[in-house]
């Protein structure tokens, strides 16, 4: 049937150059292979991220209940972000063993301010 | 019969179809480094937008399982430990609260930078990790976060809080809890106390559960004023606010980045146009041997699609990859500001599809339009002046 397509399509040219020849040519085969390909690539990484995805989120679900975790390790310990209430406009609650303390008190003690004496 | 029927019958593609492909691979290198171009542009631009994005819904939809309210005590000096009997006493007083339980947590040294640790009741753990541990910490012994050591599990760890202490490693815990586990120690809960200075009887905080999740903020009056002391509570909401306004942050940084990208689509726009501007001679060539503008505005139509949907889908496939593939961490460095081992992310896909889409279509759209503009224009003018018009240019 290709073939067919083919000797048509030939015959519908005007004036083929003899220089073009080689690339004057139709890939219909290769052509379909990159979009089921693609395809294929989208569906089994959809698939893929999918089914891991909400295993992990069950399991990391599982252990905060349990623990009672409040804050999400996406930011180093003692950086501003890790912690929502770190936030606090009027005292610096950051609590990082590399701020400068202001009191050496028992509650620095805790939260281990007296470490920036290192 | 059968066999001229079979002749007959027609194949899914069409000439018109055909004629797109040949034209395209007339020019094998010019049309893949359009695809190349289109694939980079939609893959920087998807990659930018989608991981705030993942993030965010990510830990939104952890934070579920997280305590509702977390209640400090504080003074002019910060963080104060709470007096655990008469805490929970004031905290259950309140209508609405469901549970209460003190937590004994803090920052420590360890030898890489600041850690979390994190005291442990006996018996909690093996709850917990049901499947993945079955001990849980004695004294001397800590289970740590996928981030904290890279070394031997029968390798010590040195912890240095009011006192210094160094504690065997008996286990670490999943890296899928990385996103909450990363840099994490759960010691036995009398160790944590030692190591952050806290007395008998003592807590960090308060980890409050309500009946309803709308009670968070409505019950966080009579918290308040049920403690003789001041306190500070912070609600899951509020947790969720502050990581999606960090996240956001991140995201306008990312939209920045995107500016460049932009730019390349608005090139391969110019050049597409010039392109097809260029080949006025081939629209007037088709009109004067009898194709119609529809044919010639669809043959164009396939000859773009040809090149812009695979690259869109290789794009949009590996933005989903570079983002989504299971324990992805490279984007930790470049946006969570860590020097060393970054969090291992195991993000939520859900509503990814949607906005790869909606950045694919933004960078094809205009793209196919150039190509498409040209022919419509044509439509009117002579085939003679197109093939002149070209001649003389």
């Amino acid at each position: 049937m290709v073939k067919n397509y083919r000797q048509k399509d030939a015959e519908m040219r005007i004036s083929p150059s003899a220089s073009r020849e080689n690339y004057d040519r139709l890939y219909p085969h290769g052509l379909l292979a990159i979009v089921l390909l693609s395809a294929a690539f989208v569906a089994v990484m959809t698939v893929l991220s999918i089914d891991t995805g909400q295993d992990s989120i069950d399991m990391t679900q599982t252990v905060i209940k349990h623990l009672g975790l409040s804050t999400a390790a996406l930011f180093p310990s003692g950086h501003a972000l890790r912690d929502p209430i770190y936030l606090n406009p009027a005292i610096d609650l950051r609590h990082g063993p590399n701020l400068p303390s202001i009191i050496y008190s028992p509650e620095e003690w805790m939260h281990g301010g007296f470490l920036n004496e290192r | 019969m059968k066999n001229s029927a079979k002749r007959l019958k027609r194949p899914w593609f069409s000439t018109l179809q055909l004629w797109a492909f040949r034209s395209v691979f007339r020019r094998p290198l010019e049309t893949m480094l359009m695809a190349t171009a289109l694939t980079v542009s939609i893959t920087c631009v998807g990659t930018l937008l989608l991981f705030p994005r993942a993030v965010n819904d990510t830990v939104d939809k952890l934070l579920e399982a997280a305590p509702d309210i977390i209640l400090r005590q504080v003074d002019a000096t910060g963080w104060k430990p709470l007096p655990i009997q008469r805490a929970m006493q004031a905290a259950k007083t309140v209508v609405g609260v469901v549970s209460v339980r003190p937590r004994v947590w803090g920052l420590v040294l360890g030898p890489e930078g600041p850690l979390t640790i994190f005291g442990v009741q006996q018996g909690v753990l093996p709850e917990a990790y049901r499947h993945h541990l079955t001990l849980s910490p004695d004294r001397g012994q800590a289970i740590v976060g996928p981030g904290v050591v890279s070394r031997q599990l029968t390798e010590n760890l040195q912890l240095e809080g009011v006192h210094r202490d160094d504690f065997q490693v008996i286990a670490r815990l999943p890296d899928e809890t990385s996103m909450f586990t990363h840099d994490l120690v759960l010691l036995n809960i009398l160790d944590a106390r030692r190591l952050l200075g806290l007395a008998d009887g003592y807590a960090s905080d308060l980890a409050i559960d309500v009946f309803h999740e709308s009670e968070q903020q409505a019950i966080l009056s009579d918290l308040r004023a049920a403690f003789p002391w001041p306190v500070r509570c912070t609600t899951k909401r509020q947790s969720a606010g502050v990581y999606a306004g960090g996240l956001n942050r991140i995201g306008t940084l990312g939209a920045i980045t995107v500016i460049p990208a932009v730019l390349a689509v608005c090139l391969l726009v110019t050049v597409s146009i010039r392109k097809s501007m260029g080949r006025q001679s081939d629209l007037g060539i088709m009109k004067a041997i009898g194709w119609s503008t529809g044919d010639i505005v669809r043959m164009r139509l396939y000859g773009e699609l040809i090149v812009c949907l695979p690259a869109a889908a290789f794009g949009m496939s590996l933005s989903f990859l570079l983002v989504y593939w299971p324990g992805v961490n490279w984007m930790g460095r470049l946006f969570f500001g860590w020097q060393a081992l970054p969090p291992i992310l195991y993000l939520n896909p859900e509503g990814a599809v949607t906005v790869l889409l909606e950045v694919a279509g933004l960078i094809l759209a205009p793209l196919i339009a150039s190509a498409l503009i040209p022919a419509v224009k044509a439509a009117t003018v002579d085939a003679y002046e197109l093939i002149e018009g070209a001649g003389g240019s």
